[in-house]
């Protein structure tokens, strides 16, 4: 126990400064994951992309040549085409993104997962998605024109049964 | 890395003096940092077995009885609560003022380093067990803190699934959730008891338990805050929102941010890159340890103190292999001395008072250092000394720098510890022509090697052998344990001309 003025005085700047430190930064500063005026997209969802090359029909000299046990009549490459992905708010860029696919010849289903703040308010959000290898054009597109309010966290997913993105 | 080390040791020993003042009997918190972290983990075990007897390990169970404990049950289990948030952030304070004093007192490195490098993981752990915490509580900061932690694992290539659509639109399950408890519970808290002892593996007699004086400070500090700001949770998580403002807890969570503006990849390099410069400082550049401690049986009792005595338990004691009478013999294993040289000064046969007409001879001593060329440097400088109030003064490399006290009546010879004085010393010193003799050590609780200052005050006071002869005259012995801080040198010099002018000449 302190003894002398001195002590005490002393002491009791240590703790305080132990509690002030613990009070502080056990909960602050406050981290502003989205501005007030924000509502996030996600998108979310697991999707294969196109065989960056078409399967190639063997011909029957080709299986000719090959052990009996694998004479497929297609020689089909694994590896996939990336999957780009646009978003436009009003019809301007918000963002792009490419995802490669997995695996070591790249010839898995990709697990597209991004996350999107945009300002809150009547908007149109368009989606455009690209499976398959080429340079430009789209083979799926969504849009979207709905009152985004603040704190709003939107989910895009994909319906592969229905060919289609799906807000939730 | 010497200028780093050198400035940020002098910015510690300057708190400590602040400290120092006000915390008397080595109740200093920075010389406890250690057994303070137990302390706190102690209190995070406690408050953390009561507030499970009321937790659900369930999504839909967690969130409501984590609010019961904190509004209805706020007497208690709100109390637990706090105190096993508030000691798991102290734990934190306290792991990093050690790990930045020990990288500045030049104590991770040569013989040290592997308490430094099991360090490292430990303090992934304590934050991994940390996160796992926030998760249990299933509120709109356990959902971010899971998708983002999610974020990490799914950026490691060779995962191919995705973690993160676990978390998404509230599809966590209970068994997944149950997993994190378990982690958070059982799986964690084992492993790091198992890295915590580890990390203290290499080193003897630990004090696992703060002072009373302190734990009891310590622990009414986080009594108060949880009192004051009782720990809350943030909104229940909520389908089709996400948050808006975090009160983050900046201790355990401080990488999420990361994750969210620089991206995954950016927070495992800045983490990664941290943790692998931690790991590889022991060797940026590696220390080099002077020789380590040899023994020569044909002057060793095997009485065994050297064995004793030893702050890092490099010294065994082994069947005799002399044939002589003793039964032991001290083994030195090499890859755990630090040289100190406090086995030197435990030794009865470092007795300058032996053999004094040829090589005097310890069973235990220093082969850069003996035990003889001591002597001889002390029989030097005894002979240079002039003037009344002769001193000579005995200091340790690491604590005050003797040699700013050098003058025609004091003379002062260096040691890597003041544990490395034989008590005998000072008799000889007295005999032969000095008329006091000042004992300098590191700071009371504060040795660099541990327990040299306090081996050798107990030497000086008869409660250790071996023992300062009662003939030996007290008055002109004085022990003076100080840092090498600024304000402690001129207090040192001080206590030096008091102490001279307290002494009678001896003629």
């Amino acid at each position: 126990m302190p003894r002398t003025l001195r002590e005490f005085s002393t002491q009791f700047i240590a703790y305080a400064l132990f509690f002030g430190v613990l009070y502080y930064l056990s909960t602050a500063p406050a981290y502003h994951y989205l501005l007030p005026d924000q509502a996030e997209v996600k998108l979310a969802f697991k999707h294969t992309s196109q065989r960056e090359k078409e399967c190639h029909e063997r011909t029957p000299e080709e299986l000719q040549k090959l052990p009996p046990n694998m004479r497929k009549p297609q020689d089909c490459p694994r590896q996939r085409a990336p999957i780009y992905i646009e978003l436009l708010l009003d019809d301007k860029f918000l963002a792009t993104r490419t995802f490669i696919p997995p695996g070591l010849s790249h010839d898995m289903s990709s697990f597209i997962y991004a996350k999107f703040s945009l300002p809150a308010g009547r908007h149109k959000l368009t989606v455009r998605m690209r499976d398959r290898l080429r340079a430009d054009g789209f083979d799926y597109i969504a849009e979207e024109m709905r009152d985004w309010i603040p704190g709003q966290g939107i989910q895009i997913g994909f319906d592969e049964n229905k060919s289609g993105f799906v807000f939730n | 890395m010497d200028a780093l080390r050198r400035t940020g040791n002098k910015v510690i020993l300057s708190l400590e003096l602040m400290l120092n003042r006000g915390f008397p009997e080595r109740l200093n918190p920075f010389y406890h940092l250690g057994s303070l972290t137990f302390f706190f983990f102690w209190i995070v075990l406690i408050s953390g077995i009561y507030i499970f007897i009321f937790f659900e390990t369930n999504v839909a169970g967690a969130y409501p009885s984590v609010e019961y404990m904190t509004h209805q049950q706020w007497w208690m289990a709100g109390i637990m609560r706090s105190l096993h948030r508030y000691a798991s952030d102290a734990a934190v304070i306290s792991i990093f003022i050690h790990m930045f004093r020990e990288f500045f007192r030049d104590r991770y490195r040569g013989v040290r380093w592997f308490s430094w490098f099991t360090g490292v993981p430990t303090l992934w752990l304590v934050v991994i067990l940390g996160i796992t915490g926030y998760w249990l509580v299933w509120d709109q900061l356990a959902q971010y803190v899971a998708l983002a932690t999610a974020e990490l694992v799914d950026w490691i290539p060779l995962i191919p699934s995705a973690m993160v659509f676990n978390f998404l639109d509230n599809q966590i399950t209970d068994r997944f959730f149950t997993l994190m408890a378990f982690l958070h519970l059982l799986g964690l808290p084992v492993a790091l008891v198992f890295l915590l002892w580890t990390h203290v593996s290499r080193i003897s007699q630990i004090d696992f338990n703060p002072p009373r004086a302190l734990a009891i400070g310590s622990f009414l500090t986080l009594l108060a805050l949880s009192l004051v700001k009782p720990a809350v949770s943030h909104a229940p998580v909520q389908a089709g929102h996400s948050p808006v403002i975090l009160h983050l807890d900046w201790f355990y969570l401080n990488v999420y941010p990361l994750v969210d503006t620089l991206g995954p990849g950016w927070a495992w390099g800045i983490s990664g890159g941290f943790t692998l410069l931690l790991m590889m400082l022991p060797w940026l550049p590696s220390k080099k340890e002077n020789h380590p401690a040899r023994v020569d049986l044909t002057q060793c009792s095997g009485c065994g103190q050297c064995a004793l005595d030893c702050p890092y338990g490099s010294i065994s004691m082994q069947p005799r292999t002399d044939g002589k009478k003793a039964k032991f013999e001290p083994t030195v294993n090499d890859t755990l001395c630090t040289a100190c040289g406090i086995c030197s000064g435990s030794c009865v046969s470092s007795s300058p008072l032996r053999m004094s007409n040829a090589t005097l001879k310890s069973g235990i001593e220093m082969p850069w250092f003996t035990v003889d060329a001591l002597r001889q440097e002390v029989k030097h400088k005894l002979a240079a000394l002039s003037g009344t109030g002769r001193v000579i003064v005995f200091g340790c490399e690491h604590g005050l720098d003797v040699n700013s006290l050098k003058a025609p009546e004091v003379a002062v010879v260096s040691l890597p510890c003041s544990g490395m004085l034989p008590p005998s010393m000072l008799d000889y010193v007295l005999k032969n022509g000095a008329d006091g003799v000042l004992v300098s050590g590191c700071r009371d609780g504060d040795c660099y090697h541990r327990f040299g200052n306090t081996w050798t005050e107990q030497r000086l006071t008869g409660e250790r052998e071996p023992k300062l002869l009662t003939r030996v005259d007290r008055t002109r012995v004085t022990e003076f344990r100080v840092s090498n801080s600024r304000g402690e040198r001129d207090e040192m010099g001080k206590r030096l001309e008091a102490f001279r002018r307290s002494l009678q000449p001896t003629a």
